[in-house]
C-alpha cells in the first residue's frame, strides 16, 4: 500500500496525542499552576487536530469531511471521525471545568480517557477490517495502536514532567510502557507478517482447476491508480535496514535517554520516539500487500 | 445508506463473462467508457492522453493471464470490472453514506455528490473494481449502466449494459442471478460458472464461466501423439476413418 504522508502523519500525531488524552483524563499528570490545565489540553488536543487536519489533505474533497461524521454505524473511518470530535469536545469540558473549580472532576476525566482509547481502536480498525490486506487484517492490529499510543502519551508525560517539575519520577514506569509497546510491535511484526494468503492469482481468477495462473498482458500500458495506490513496490529493499532503525529510534534510544538522567535528554524524548513511530508507520503502510496486485502478476 | 440492506435483494442484476469465447478485443472497455463519460456523473477523465505516463479512469479492464500445466499453456482474457458483491465490503466502509447498494437490484452504486474522495472503498474492494477520478477527486465504479437497462428511451435490444451491447462474440451476458430460472442462471448452472476469490466472501453476483476443455491440449492426447510414430488422427470414424486406415495399410 502507499504510504501516504497525510495518513502517516495523522495516524501518529493524533496516536500521541490521544495518548496524552488518555493519561491526562486520568489526572494522571503534574500540575503546578491552574494555568498548566490549559497549557496541556492545548498541547494534547492540538496533536489530535493537527493529526486530523493531516488526515483531511488525503481527501478529494476535504470541504465534504462533515459528512463522513455519518455512517458510524457501519464504517470505522466514520466511527474514528465521531470519536475524535466526542474526545476533543469532552476533554475542553474537562479542563475548563477543572480550570474554574480548581478541582479534577474525575468522572469526565474517566470519560475523556476512554474515548481516547475508543479513538485510537477506531483508528487501527480502519485498516484492521480490510481483509483484503491480511497484514492488517490481524487481532493485533489494534492493540499495536493501542500501546504505541499509550506509551508515546507516557513519554510526552514524563518529559512534561520533566519540564514543569524539574525533575520526573515515571521512569520505571514510562520503561514498563515501553517495554510493553515493543513487545506487542515485535509479536505483530512476527504473527502478521508471516501469514499465509489464501488468495492466490488462481483463486482470484478462478482458473486454478486449470493449472497455474500468470500474468501475460497487462490491461494498460501505464500504471493505473489502483497500482499506484495499492502496487507501492519502492524501497522494499530496505524494509529491513527502516525497521531497526525504526526500532532503534521508537524503543531502544528512549529507553537510553530515560535512564541516562539528563534532563535535556528527557524533555527530548518524545521527539525521537514519534521519529521512530512515523517510520514504524511508513512501513506499516509500504510493507502492506493489497490482493488486487494479483491481477497484476504478484505472487504474495 | 451504507449499511448493506437487511435482506439480500431478491432480483440481483448482474453479468456472467464467458472466459471461453472472450478473444480480449477491449471493445467492451471502451464501449463501456464512452457510454459512461456521457452519462450522469462527472465524465471518466483521462490525464496527459496522449503524453508519456497517461492516467484516467476506467470502469472495465481486461487482463491478459496465461494458464500453464506442466504440458500445455493456454491464453485467456479476463475482463474485469465491478461484481456487484451480495456482501460488498466497499460500502459498509464509506464514512458518508455515498457508497450504497441499491434494495431493489442490488446494484452498487456511487453518489459522487457525497464523495469526499478518501479511496478507503477502493481498499476494501479486493477486485480492483473502483478507481478514483484523476480529476474529479471521486470515485467511478461500474453502474451496470443503470441509465441504459431501464431507460424507456432506448430501442429495447440498447437496454443492457454498454459493454454487453458491444461485445463482439457474445462473451457477456446480462440478466437477473437472482432468478434462479434466468436465462444467466442456467448459463452458470449448465456450464459450471464461478465466483472469483470466494475466500474472501464478498458473495460476487457477477459469474465467469471456465474456458472449455481443448481437445488438443489434453496432456494425455499430445503425449499419445508425440510418441506415436504413424501419427494417427483420433477419433476418425465413418468414410474418412475408412480412407485414413486404407492409406495407412496400403503404407
Amino acid at each position: 500500500m502507499r504510504p501516504a504522508w497525510s495518513i502517516i502523519v495523522f495516524t501518529s500525531l493524533s496516536g500521541l496525542g490521544l495518548g496524552l488524552l488518555f493519561w491526562f483524563g486520568l489526572g494522571f499528570v503534574a500540575i503546578n499552576d491552574p494555568i498548566d490545565v490549559i497549557l496541556f489540553t492545548v498541547l494534547g488536543v492540538m496533536a489530535v487536530s493537527v493529526g486530523l487536519m493531516s488526515s483531511l489533505l488525503h481527501l478529494g474533497h476535504p470541504e465534504r469531511a462533515w459528512r463522513a461524521l455519518s455512517q458510524w454505524r457501519s464504517s470505522w473511518l466514520s466511527r474514528e471521525g465521531v470519536c475524535a470530535v466526542a474526545t476533543i469536545l469532552c476533554t475542553l469540558i474537562y479542563s475548563v471545568v477543572w480550570y474554574i473549580d480548581g478541582e479534577r472532576p474525575s468522572t469526565l476525566g474517566l470519560v475523556v480517557a476512554t474515548l481516547s482509547l475508543v479513538t485510537v481502536w477506531t483508528t487501527a480498525m480502519i485498516y484492521a477490517s480490510l481483509r483484503t490486506v491480511l497484514r492488517w487484517y490481524h487481532p493485533l492490529t489494534p492493540w499495536v495502536y493501542l500501546a504505541l499510543s499509550v506509551c508515546g502519551g507516557l513519554l510526552a508525560l514524563n518529559a512534561w514532567e520533566q519540564v514543569i517539575v524539574g525533575q520526573s519520577s515515571l521512569t520505571e514506569i514510562t520503561t514498563i510502557g515501553l517495554v510493553i509497546a515493543f513487545a506487542v510491535k515485535l509479536i505483530w511484526w512476527k504473527r502478521a507478517g508471516n501469514q499465509q494468503s489464501e488468495s492466490t492469482p488462481e483463486t482470484a481468477t478462478g482458473l486454478g482447476s486449470l493449472g497455474q495462473v500468470d500474468l501475460l498482458m497487462s490491461p494498460h500500458t501505464e500504471e493505473n491508480w489502483l497500482q499506484h495506490e495499492m502496487g507501492f513496490v519502492v524501497a522494499r529493499r530496505h524494509i529491513h535496514r527502516l525497521s531497526q532503525i525504526a526500532v532503534a529510534l521508537a524503543f531502544v534510544l528512549p529507553l537510553a535517554a530515560l535512564w541516562s538522567g539528563v534532563s535535556w535528554l528527557i524533555v527530548l524524548i518524545p521527539i525521537i520516539h514519534f521519529a521512530g513511530i512515523l517510520i514504524e508507520r511508513w512501513l506499516f503502510f509500504a510493507e502492506a500487500k493489497h490482493v488486487v496486485t494479483l491481477f497484476y502478476g504478484e505472487r504474495h | 445508506m451504507t449499511m448493506l440492506p437487511e435482506e439480500p435483494s431478491a432480483k440481483k442484476l448482474g453479468l456472467v463473462i464467458d472466459l471461453d469465447i472472450c478473444v480480449g478485443c477491449h471493445a467492451c472497455v471502451v464501449n463501456c467508457k464512452e457510454w459512461n463519460t456521457g452519462s450522469e456523473g462527472a465524465p471518466l477523465s483521462d490525464v496527459n492522453a496522449y503524453g508519456a505516463q497517461q492516467t484516467g479512469a476506467w470502469l472495465n479492464r481486461i487482463h491478459t493471464f496465461e494458464v500453464k500445466t506442466d504440458s500445455t499453456a493456454q491464453v485467456v482474457h479476463f475482463p474485469k470490472s465491478c461484481l456487484h458483491c451480495t456482501d460488498a465490503p466497499c460500502v459498509t466502509v464509506c464514512p458518508t453514506g455515498a457508497s450504497y447498494k441499491r434494495v431493489d437490484d442490488g446494484i452498487v452504486l456511487v453518489n459522487e455528490d457525497h464523495c469526499i474522495g478518501c479511496g478507503l472503498c477502493a481498499w476494501a474492494c479486493p477486485y480492483g473494481a473502483r478507481e478514483m477520478d484523476p480529476v474529479e477527486q471521486v470515485m467511478k465504479k461500474c453502474t451496470l449502466c443503470v441509465d441504459r437497462i431501464y431507460n424507456e428511451n432506448l430501442p429495447e435490444e440498447d437496454r443492457v449494459p454498454a459493454c454487453v451491447r458491444t461485445c463482439p462474440t457474445g462473451a457477456r451476458a446480462f440478466g437477473d442471478l437472482g432468478d434462479p430460472e434466468s436465462d444467466v442462471s442456467q448459463l452458470v448452472r449448465d456450464r459450471g460458472g464461478f465466483d472469483l476469490m470466494p475466500e474472501q466472501e464478498t458473495s460476487p453476483v457477477n459469474k465467469y464461466l471456465p474456458p472449455r476443455e481443448k481437445r488438443h491440449l489434453i496432456a494425455s492426447d499430445r503425449s499419445q501423439s508425440e510418441s506415436s510414430t504413424e501419427q494417427q488422427s483420433p477419433d476418425m470414424n465413418g468414410f474418412w476413418g475408412w480412407v485414413d486406415t486404407t492409406l495407412a495399410k496400403l503404407g
